[in-house]
């Protein structure tokens, strides 16, 4: 298990937070790279939660008036092998919010609720394998990154993202 | 090989539907049921059955601000504002920039915004509570004889106003196998009979309704499936 988070300008040490580009609709930009500690790798897992599939997360991105992300907000997570040229996407994109917007954290992870705070993890396109994953490892070499497109810019003192800890698992590569 | 084998055999993957990436949007004509959002099958596309769909329509406006700088200045909007459950209820633009409302008046249909300049433009994306029928269809192509179904109806005035996590909205199909199905060059189209304008984007400022909703997630095929318009046809044909 392994608690990554963000909340409110503090978080874990596997991760480093950045500002979307605003500006840049054509593709998303990254607001947090998860980079594992040295020798480690980390597997995050789809779950199926009331016939919905996805890795579960919990999160609230404000800008810096403390306001709301637009509801339009694309989410995605990329990806890139140390070895790689480019990201990719490996997640089927969240392209609304509204979800995230009107439920607060705890709300989000009820258990009546957290079937739609789920975002499917699936292999890059172009890739041998097709369709959603189980899980995908992210080795310490490797770069995971949640990005998004919106109209406005997330500001992390006001902002917070969680992976659920049940499904973020901490191994070594040894 | 049979339509069926062939879409069986089929590459695919989920493919998550936007109204502002995925679709081709449209001004409606108020008062008369004409098309918003149209969407071009460029390979097999399928709904899923049971899939949510959220919907949240806002209504477009324009305001031009007075000849005092600085003073706050109330907007009354024309149509019944709503505080939705689902979305930003208000999406202000000062011209080009993204600006936030002093308050809003729900009851009054109102909001109050403090431009420090004069005579600029706001461009009010909001969520409204007036009655619309909105109207979800798959159409073939084929110009005046072409066919087309009616695959969902829904009174958007209601839905906006509705909790769409609590009580979600859902595509059902109960017809045939092929009910949910377009064939490339298919047309899936969403008309409104709305007393209001729906504006999704203008390009003077380069505005866009970013609380709009209208997202589903469909099944994107990798090919176009030989021997399908024409099954859907006739399945279209024989209900």
């Amino acid at each position: 298990m392994a608690d990554i988070f963000v909340s409110k300008g503090a978080a874990s040490d596997q991760v480093t937070t950045y500002q979307n580009a605003t500006g840049v609709t054509l593709k998303p930009t990254p607001i947090l790279e998860v980079s594992p500690d040295r020798g480690k790798f980390l597997r995050f897992e789809n779950r199926t939660i009331r016939g919905n599939t996805g890795l579960p997360v919990y999160f609230d991105l404000n800008d810096s008036n403390g306001d709301d992300l637009p509801t339009n907000t694309l989410v995605v997570f990329e990806f890139q092998m140390s070895n790689g040229d480019d990201y990719h996407r490996v997640a089927v994109p969240k392209k609304q919010i509204s979800f995230f917007n009107s439920n607060s954290i705890s709300e989000q992870r009820n258990s009546e609720r957290r079937h739609n705070a789920l975002i499917p993890l699936k292999y890059p396109e172009a890739a041998d394998r097709e369709g959603l994953r189980d899980f995908i490892d992210v080795r310490d070499v490797d770069s995971f990154t949640v990005s998004v497109i919106s109209a406005s810019q997330v500001d992390w003192d006001q902002s917070e993202w969680y992976f659920d800890e049940n499904v973020v698992k901490e191994m070594s590569r040894e | 090989m049979s339509v069926a084998d062939t879409l069986d055999a089929m590459k695919r993957e989920p493919r998550p539907l936007s109204p502002l990436d995925d679709f081709e949007t449209a001004v409606n004509q108020t008062g008369t049921d004409s098309e918003i959002l149209s969407l071009q099958a460029e390979t097999v596309l399928a709904l899923r059955d049971g899939a949510d769909l959220m919907v949240s329509i806002p209504a477009y406006e324009t305001y031009t601000t007075d000849g005092t700088g600085g003073n706050t200045e109330t907007v009354s909007l024309s149509h019944d504002l709503v505080d939705s459950p689902n979305t930003q209820s208000v999406v202000l633009y000062e011209n080009g920039n993204r600006v936030t409302p002093d308050s809003v008046d729900y009851a009054n249909n109102s909001f109050d915004y403090t431009d420090d300049g004069t005579g600029n433009t706001l461009h009010i994306y909001y969520i409204v509570g007036d009655a619309a029928t909105l109207t979800v269809e798959k159409v073939s192509p084929g110009g005046k004889t072409s066919q087309a179904e009616q695959l969902k109806t829904l009174n958007a005035g209601r839905a906006n106003r509705q909790d769409q996590q609590e009580d979600p909205i859902d595509f059902q199909f109960s017809g045939s196998w092929l009910e949910r199905f377009l064939a490339t060059d298919m047309v899936l189209s969403v008309t409104i009979d709305a007393p209001y304008t729906v504006r999704f984007r203008e390009d003077t400022d380069g505005t866009e309704a970013t609380n709009a909703l209208f997202h589903t997630t469909a099944t994107q095929g990798a090919t176009d499936a030989p021997g399908l318009l024409a099954a859907i046809n006739d399945d279209m044909g024989g209900r």
